[in-house]
């Protein structure tokens, strides 16, 4: 039981300390990178790390440290927007779903299920291809789809509290149904969404790279950590250096959001039972 | 004079529907079946019954949480059964509802000041007023000021009771509907919190109506008690004299069960067969007859109808009332 209970308090400890390191390493990079990140410096190219540059070149040149530090930037401004659009249209759609029911719940719903039934990356290219490439078209892509699977647990959260006694009680002093929904039931689903969000990170950022990788997400020469895997692709079995920086890099932070939704889900529900 | 609460004929029947797009009604639930009582001003009125016979259903049905299919509801003379909007949640300050289970009744995300300060907040009384109440009511439900700023969970269940019970007194009204108020708690405290309500009662002159399975609770709190079996009150009376001379057999077969204190004493428990049939399809005639141990066929055919069987107005809806006399157990007509 102890054991269990210490090993719960690791998840969320390793994941917030992953997560922290890079969101200092993304403010540190807004005053501060080693090199210029778009500087091309031929000489210098696809050099494995030194001191000078310590995770190495790329074919540019490009010092790659500066390059990831830079890039962490983008992947967090994606993430961002995602879990902010994600978590407000979809807690609005699945609060309304779950809280009213009956057949607007059914439309709604199957509505959800038509956009969660497309494969969502395919979708993003195809709003990517539409509204045109871009940071910002890629993170509205990528927040749209992450509307459907938070909608969905706001949903059942709201279907689950809605019957409970609390909000009866408070239907009985005639609180207005928007304040129950808003004051009464949404702080009951917080931690869910909470979770949900933190999860929907890691996949903003998994999604963003592929569609960076592809081509259709952020254009150079601003860097991207899909687009550093793809530029190191050709270079796998010589310099093995140049993908692994970005792609270790990505791994963490995916493992970091993954630890810390992990984490909050085992503290919060041992708090609330 | 004219009662606090007064309730004809009400009915609530759920319907039950079959397909998804098109939903089509193929049946109802009939949950309340046209229930009638009386409730004046600073009495309680104790109903029981088993589980699913339609006491919470009547008692929320009252409050207007849930939509009466038939009747009317009187609350001060005034009727109530389709009020709406504005008129409705000004009629909501004079109701409160107590609930069963204190776990579920608190929100967890709310501090108990923030609970109990809710009703006010909704009829505008300002925060200097709400503070003051507050603290009056924590003193009155024997809660200290300092439980103000802590969480439900903080709590054990008789103090989240208390909670429930401050947040109903918080707009002074002048019905509470008790739905089970102790059936979730130990029995000790089942003690204290009746008479906290016991206490309440006599302080602002409350109405009770009290939604109890247990008739040892009941009986202890009621002064008028009404016993419901699937959807219908079968009988009404004073509770002494329901408890010393219970007229319906579903009634004797209740007091009956009622655990007793001395090991010693020999009681003739009267074991009723079967489940309560659903109430989508009650039995025809008496409800109560494929369970009773007097039913004869007239039992399956006639309805019986609610009559005086004493002077003191105790009812009964029974076809054999008058055989049962005073005393007898069964006596099973010839």
């Amino acid at each position: 039981m102890n054991q269990t209970r210490k090993k719960k308090n690791m998840n969320l400890l390793i994941g917030t300390i992953i997560l922290l390191f890079f969101l200092c390493l993304m403010v540190i990079s807004f005053f501060y990178t080693p090199y210029d990140v778009s500087k091309i410096q031929v000489s210098d190219k696809l050099q494995s790390p030194s001191l000078a540059h310590w995770l190495g070149t790329d074919k540019f040149g490009r010092d790659t440290l500066s390059r990831i530090m830079k890039s962490t930037q983008t992947a967090f401004f994606v993430g961002a927007v995602v879990v902010v659009i994600g978590l407000v249209i979809g807690t609005l759609i699945g609060g309304i779903a779950g809280y009213i029911g009956g057949w607007i719940d059914d439309i709604i719903m199957r509505f959800i299920d038509a956009m969660m039934a497309f494969p969502g990356i395919i979708l993003a290219i195809m709003i990517v291809a539409v509204f045109g490439t871009g940071i910002i078209n890629t993170s509205l892509a990528l927040g749209i789809l992450t509307v459907p699977s938070i909608a969905r647990i706001a949903r059942s959260g709201f279907i689950q509290n809605k019957a409970l006694d609390y909000v009866v009680a408070a239907k009985a002093v005639g609180v207005h149904p928007m304040k129950i929904v808003f004051q009464e039931i949404l702080p009951n689903v917080y931690s869910q969404l909470l979770v949900a969000g933190s999860i929907a990170f890691a996949g903003a950022l998994l999604a963003e790279s592929a569609l960076s990788y592809l081509g259709l997400g952020v254009q150079p020469p601003d860097p991207s950590l899909g687009q550093m895997l793809n530029e190191a692709q050709e270079y796998l079995t010589d310099d093995p250096w140049y993908a692994l920086a970005p792609g270790v890099t990505l791994s963490l932070l995916i493992l970091g959001f993954y630890m810390l939704s992990n984490g909050l889900r085992e503290v919060l529900d041992h708090r609330l039972s | 004079m004219t009662p606090l609460l007064e309730v004809k004929g009400l009915k609530k029947h759920f319907p039950i529907t079959k397909g998804a797009v098109i939903p089509r009604k193929v049946g109802a639930v009939k949950a309340v079946d046209g229930v009638s009582f009386q409730l004046e001003q600073g009495k309680t009125l104790g109903l029981v019954g088993e589980s699913g016979c339609g006491k919470s259903t009547t008692g929320r049905t009252i409050l207007k949480l849930i939509e009466p299919t038939e009747g009317q509801i009187l609350f001060k003379g005034q009727d109530i059964t389709s009020l709406k909007g504005n008129k409705l949640r000004r009629l909501r300050k004079d109701m409160q509802l107590i609930f069963q289970d204190p776990f579920a009744s608190l929100n967890p995300r709310m501090t108990v000041e923030q609970i109990i300060a809710e009703p006010m907040k909704v009829f505008g009384i300002n925060k200097a007023a709400r503070r003051k109440k507050i603290d009056q009511l924590l003193d009155v439900v024997g809660l200290s000021g300092y439980h103000k700023n802590r969480y439900p969970h903080e709590f054990s269940g008789g103090q989240r009771q208390r909670v429930g019970i401050a947040r109903a007194l918080a707009l002074d009204p002048d019905l509470i509907i008790c739905d089970e108020p102790v059936s979730a708690l130990d029995v000790s405290i089942q003690a204290q919190v009746i008479n906290l309500m016991e206490d309440l009662q006599k302080e602002f002159g409350l109405t009770y109506l009290f939604i109890a399975h247990d008739l040892g609770v009941v009986h202890h709190i009621s002064d008028q008690i009404a016993v419901m079996y699937l959807g219908e009150i079968v009988e009404y009376g004073h509770y002494h004299e329901l408890y010393e001379h219970p007229k319906h057999p579903y009634t004797q077969a209740l007091l009956s069960a009622i655990p007793e204190a001395n090991p010693h004493l020999q009681k003739e428990r009267i074991v009723l067969k079967g489940d309560v049939p659903s109430p989508a399809h009650p039995p025809a005639g008496c409800k109560f007859h494929t369970r009773c141990p007097l039913a004869q066929e007239r039992c399956r055919l006639e309805k019986p109808i609610m009559k005086t069987v004493s002077p003191t107005g105790q009812q009964a809806a029974c076809h054999f009332v008058k055989e049962v006399g005073h005393g007898d157990r069964f006596v099973v007509p010839k």
